[in-house]
């Protein structure tokens, strides 16, 4: 199937939806249920394609490029980001029709970011995504989010003006903007300019995969924005946006040196993302500090590069996008029954709804990397290709870790803690988020429980890394 | 049947129990027990069985390898007897809930699966996720459980973490995590990687042992979970440290692997430090017990205690060390459960945890009584109970090393543990009974018969050590050590023999003697609590009048002052909250301006450096 659907139909949808009216709301859902129908198609298969959009060939004209990753990733963002419109269905947001425009538009954009082939396009995809992120990110109720926002786009501009900066580098030295091109003839220029455009795009690419210090936007973000917008900003969000770190810095640029940058900040991102989740007092900031410090771990892993990173990575990316769903939906759920999602108000709501500690406790669980859940499958992943790099990182891994674990199951405890302050009436769960968190579950536990054999996907994304003669990836 | 099947169904069972309890608590919490009753037969009837079977795949190349070899079956059968009566004596409890059946579903199957695990990843698999489940299991009751918890959350990720560190150096080093093919390996490994592994395992026995200094998360959590969750608490969980221990000391064998090491009384080094903690552990869990006013707590540091008697055991090793440490696990696992098993019915039938507010309990539940009173004269090692044996082979080892700083340990130990479980047993069960527990009635039957059992086997194995210690023998055979002499009623040890079937005669006969002398005198009389007053005044508060209230309070006195080790992890987590503050000064600014010039600056170095 034409991958090329997966972004034309949100954007077209994004487009009538303007002029739609009430209907915008309706062409949501229609595009997120088609595009997840559609990634469901390409995701049977293996092997390289590409799709050459315009009638021109590469490296000339801008291509789709579909490997056994995009396959992957692909799924898991469609999928995610109907399940987060389903967990989230209950929430009334203020200018709704408009709201699913951008949401639309964002959809659009997350594929695009997956299947291009060209690196300007990639700008534009990456443009198009900040922009719908940037209205995601206002549209919390208090004015707090404005300003959230407001920080976001100062630095997501500062940062898109410098993965242009590092596009323009490549291309004025290489003559190429195709990804496999410039791939193939990178490895000929001179390193301090590479090293140079290396440095420009990770600033840029940074900022949207939350690496430390270019993360500063993301805890108020993610903590004042709109269930719906926190949701889709946590779960989806980050796996194009490492996709697109993954085929940039390390597939074109692909420098030693940069790379062991990238591990060092990659290892930062997690100490001072757990550290500081540690001490938060609101649910959805310690939630934002913790997608942080997931962010470095699975960056740091991108950074080794091995097979068994990549494998660990990818399944850490899918592991955060269905745990973080879990997570951000319910949090924004209780938020709005509790009145605020403060450590002391949103005490003993568990109690009152099982269903809440259920989706969150298996959230959680999956997010420190529990047995049974799909996070310890991917843990022992990490620990395992960490360990081939060097024994410190593991050991540093570790730490963070065991921080992760205690505040994690703080907030399990709170939630499930008897108080008798709160009102006796049982706060529902709404259906949506009933049905998609347990779907949620279900995908984690299944992917914690089955056995290896059937996860063959993941090994060939592994064996994607290290096959990779360059040309391959990018799809000439 | 197949091994794995039956984890798997212990597995399954989980969320059906939960759907079932929905419908029906009873139903399910009976079903519950039944299962549990039939695991723990079914690991009973493989005795003397060797085989193993390797399935599903975790990772490339990496199966879970479960298996019974009579360490195996040893651990496994112990672990599952508690669980199984525990289950049946949940059956009666007040507080129940489908959560909670879930949980103790996946804790028994991560208590089954670790005990009969070959390789060290499948352990830590499976007793992460009993510990994860037992976890929220704990908070589910008591509200002050919630700050309690915490603790044990921190120490066992300490715990875990460090063992996945460890399983995964090993297997970069070996590739393999097999128990047996490790040790062959170890004996070559590199001298610095060996003691780094045995330091992460240690950090991982103890933790979840409960020893020093990894200690301080049993006071809270063992008194604090639900009452019918602490017998498998602490007689089943705490064990699987113990079975660690075990793998690492006798299964690599650490005295021959660190020989290179100087050795302190015929023990390594290595052992000589582990040997300390055990006995530092005796000391902190015997003074803080006597000191404990909550009944659960008090038992929780008797398991300190007694995990420092297993540890220090295990780590003297030798034969009669190890014989006594592993005996010693059977005898306090039996002993723990009975205690907070009767205790928990106590609390079921009048309400309360705290020692002064109850009393002469033992007209109305004389049977809970017996249960107690058998197992705090096991725990305190007196004979003719089971805990006497393994404690007295204990001190055989001490005496053949020629330790007397740790044989103190190990003797204050014994008699302190006389002072602590002596005040429940005052407080609870003699004295006089409160005027609002006068229509208290005995434990309901489900309650009656699992501590019961536990009763009885203590009595058995205290009359007939050999019995037990025969099993023991066939598993120090295995790992290849010295089996002891027995013969049907005598151990034969260093210093003597130790003839049970004699000393119960003897304790018999002086038993009678007495209750003849009891007869013959004049009958006591029976004096209301409140039937009495004080400087003139009449007090209507009975809880004054309980001498258990501050009954050591010289004793209290002497050891307020000592330093507590029990807040450093609180201190810790102060330090990593204000190092998160001072980090989002510094890197998360409230205005955008602080990120981008870190970020410019970042770009800077960067480039500077990398060039």
């Amino acid at each position: 199937m034409n991958p090329t659907w997966l972004i034309a139909l949100p954007l077209g949808f994004a487009f009538l939806g303007i002029f739609a009216g009430k209907f915008s709301k309706a062409f949501l859902w229609i595009a997120s249920l088609a595009n997840a129908i559609i990634s469901l198609f390409i995701f049977n298969g293996n092997g390289v394609t590409s799709y050459i959009i315009g009638g021109w060939i590469p490296p000339y004209g801008i291509n789709l490029v579909v490997n056994d990753m995009t396959r992957v990733f692909l799924l898991a963002v469609n999928l995610i980001f109907l399940l987060a419109l389903v967990a989230t269905s209950a929430e009334i947001l203020k200018k709704d029709e408009k709201m699913s425009v951008a949401f639309m538009l964002s959809l659009a954009a997350i594929n695009g970011i997956l299947l291009t082939g060209d690196l300007f396009n990639l700008f534009v995809f990456l443009e198009i995504s900040a922009i719908s992120a940037y209205i995601m990110a206002a549209s919390g109720k208090e004015a707090i989010s404005k300003f959230a926002a407001l920080k976001y786009l100062i630095l997501g501009s500062i940062a898109s003006s410098f993965y242009l900066l590092g596009v323009i580098v490549v291309y004025a030295s290489t003559g190429t903007l195709n990804m496999a091109d410039a791939a193939a003839k990178v490895t000929s220029l001179n390193p301090n300019v590479l090293l140079a455009a290396g440095l420009l795009m990770v600033v840029g690419l940074g900022v949207e995969t939350k690496l430390f210090p270019f993360n500063g936007w993301a805890p108020d973000v993610y903590a004042n924005a709109s269930g719906r917008g926190s949701t889709i900003l946590a779960s989806v969000f980050p796996i194009a946006m490492i996709s697109a770190f993954i085929r940039v810095i390390t597939f074109v640029i692909n420098s030693g040196k940069l790379n062991e940058l990238i591990i060092v900040l990659g290892i930062t991102t997690a100490i001072i993302g757990e550290v500081l989740a540690f001490s938060q007092k609101r649910m959805k900031k310690m939630l934002a500090y913790s997608s942080i410090a997931q962010a470095g771990v699975i960056l740091m892993l991108i950074g080794i590069g091995s097979s068994k990173a990549y494998i660990g990575a990818s399944m850490l990316l899918l592991n955060n996008g269905f745990g973080k769903l879990l997570l951000f939906s319910v949090a924004s759920q209780i938020a709005l029954v509790a009145g605020s999602d403060h450590f002391e108000n949103v005490t003993g709501v568990g109690r009152k709804s099982p269903l809440f500690t259920l989706l969150f406790g298996a959230g959680a669980l999956t997010i420190v990397g529990m047995p049974l859940f799909f996070g310890f499958r991917s843990k022992l992943y990490v620990i395992s290709a960490t360990m081939d790099k060097s024994l410190w990182i593991p050991a540093v891994i570790l730490i963070t870790a065991a921080i992760e674990v205690t505040y994690y199951f703080r907030w399990i405890f709170n939630l499930v803690k008897a108080d008798a302050k709160l009102s006796e009436k049982r706060s529902p769960v709404p259906f949506g988020l009933a049905l998609a968190g347990l779907l949620a579950v279900l995908v984690v536990i299944a992917f914690g429980i089955v056995p290896e054999a059937n996860l063959d996907f993941f090994n060939r994304i592994g064996d994607l890394s290290i096959q990779l003669s360059k040309t391959l990836m990018g799809g000439m | 049947m197949d091994l794995s099947m039956i984890i798997l169904i212990s597995l399954i069972a989980a969320p059906i129990l939960y759907f079932l309890a929905k419908f029906s608590h009873k139903i399910a919490y009976i079903l519950f027990s039944f299962i549990q009753v039939f695991l723990f037969v079914f690991i009973l009837l493989q005795k003397g069985i060797i085989n193993t079977v390797s399935s599903f795949e975790i990772m490339d190349g990496l199966k879970l390898n479960f298996g019974f070899t009579p360490i195996n079956w040893y651990f496994g059968s112990i672990i599952m007897l508690i669980i199984s009566m525990s289950a049946i004596f949940m059956i009666s409890i007040k507080k129940k809930s489908p959560a909670k059946l879930l949980l103790l579903s996946l804790v028994s199957t991560g208590a089954i699966g670790a005990t009969l695990s070959m390789d060290f990843l499948t352990l830590v698999i499976f007793w992460e996720l009993s510990t994860w489940s037992s976890l929220i299991l704990i908070v589910l009751d008591k509200e002050k459980s919630f700050r309690e918890a915490i603790k044990y959350v921190s120490v066992s990720a300490i715990g875990t973490y460090s063992m996945l560190y460890a399983v995964f150096y090993i297997l970069k080093s070996f590739g393999t995590v097999n128990y047996l093919e490790v040790a062959d390996k170890m004996k070559v490994a590199p001298e610095s990687s060996k003691i780094l592994i045995f330091v992460l395992f240690g950090i991982m026995a103890l933790a979840k042992a409960g020893s020093f200094p990894l200690h301080i998360w049993l006071r809270g959590s063992h008194s604090t979970a639900p009452d019918e969750f602490s017998p498998i608490l602490s007689g089943a969980l705490t064990k699987i440290g113990a079975y660690l221990l075990f793998i690492m000391v006798a299964v690599i064998p650490s005295s021959s692997i660190f020989s290179w090491l100087p050795s302190i009384g015929g023990i390594t080094l290595v052992n000589y430090v582990l040997a300390w903690l055990g006995g530092i552990s005796i000391v902190v869990g015997t003074v803080m017990a006597i000191r404990m006013e909550d009944v659960k707590e008090l038992i929780a540091f008797s398991t300190v205690s007694n995990s420092g008697y297993i540890v220090l055991a295990m780590a003297l090793g030798g034969t009669y060390g190890t014989i006594g440490g592993l005996m010693h696990v059977l005898n306090h696992a039996l002993a723990s459960a009975a205690m907070f098993m009767s205790m928990a019915a106590v609390i079921h039938r009048t309400g309360t945890t705290k020692m002064r507010e109850m009393g002469g309990l033992i007209t109305k539940m004389p049977i809970t009584f017996a249960a107690y009173l058998v197992a705090i004269i096991s725990v305190a090692g007196i004979p003719p109970m089971s805990g006497f044996a393994s404690k007295w082979l204990i001190y055989q080892q001490l005496v053949k090393n020629g330790l007397p700083f740790l044989a103190f340990a190990a003797f204050f130990g014994s008699v302190g543990s006389f002072m602590y479980v002596f005040k429940p047993l005052t407080g609870v069960f003699l004295g006089q009974l409160k005027p609002e527990h006068k229509n208290v009635k005995e434990a309901p039957f489900t309650m009656i018969l699992p501590m019961s059992i536990l009763t009885l086997l203590t009595i058995f194995w205290g009359i007939l050590p050999s019995n037990a210690i025969s099993f023991i023998n066939k598993i120090v055979h295995y790992t290849g050590g010295k089996e002891i002499q027995l013969t049907f009623s005598r151990i034969i040890a260093l210093t003597g023999q130790w003839d049970s079937v004699l000393v119960t005669m003897a304790f018999f006969v002086g038993f009678i003697i007495a209750f003849i002398i009891f007869l013959m005198g004049k009958k006591a009389r029976q004096v209301d609590l409140m039937d009495t007053y004080t400087g003139g005044e009449f007090l209507y508060t009975a809880e004054l009048y309980h001498f258990v209230y501050k009954m050591y309070r010289p004793f209290d006195r002497m050891f307020e002052k000592w330093p507590s080790m029990e807040n450093w992890l609180t201190s810790l987590s102060y330090k990593i909250k204000e190092l998160g503050a001072l980090l989002k000064t510094l890197f998360y600014p409230k205005y955008p301006q602080g990120y981008v010039a870190v970020s410019m600056l970042t770009l800077l170095v960067a480039f500077w450096w990398l060039r």
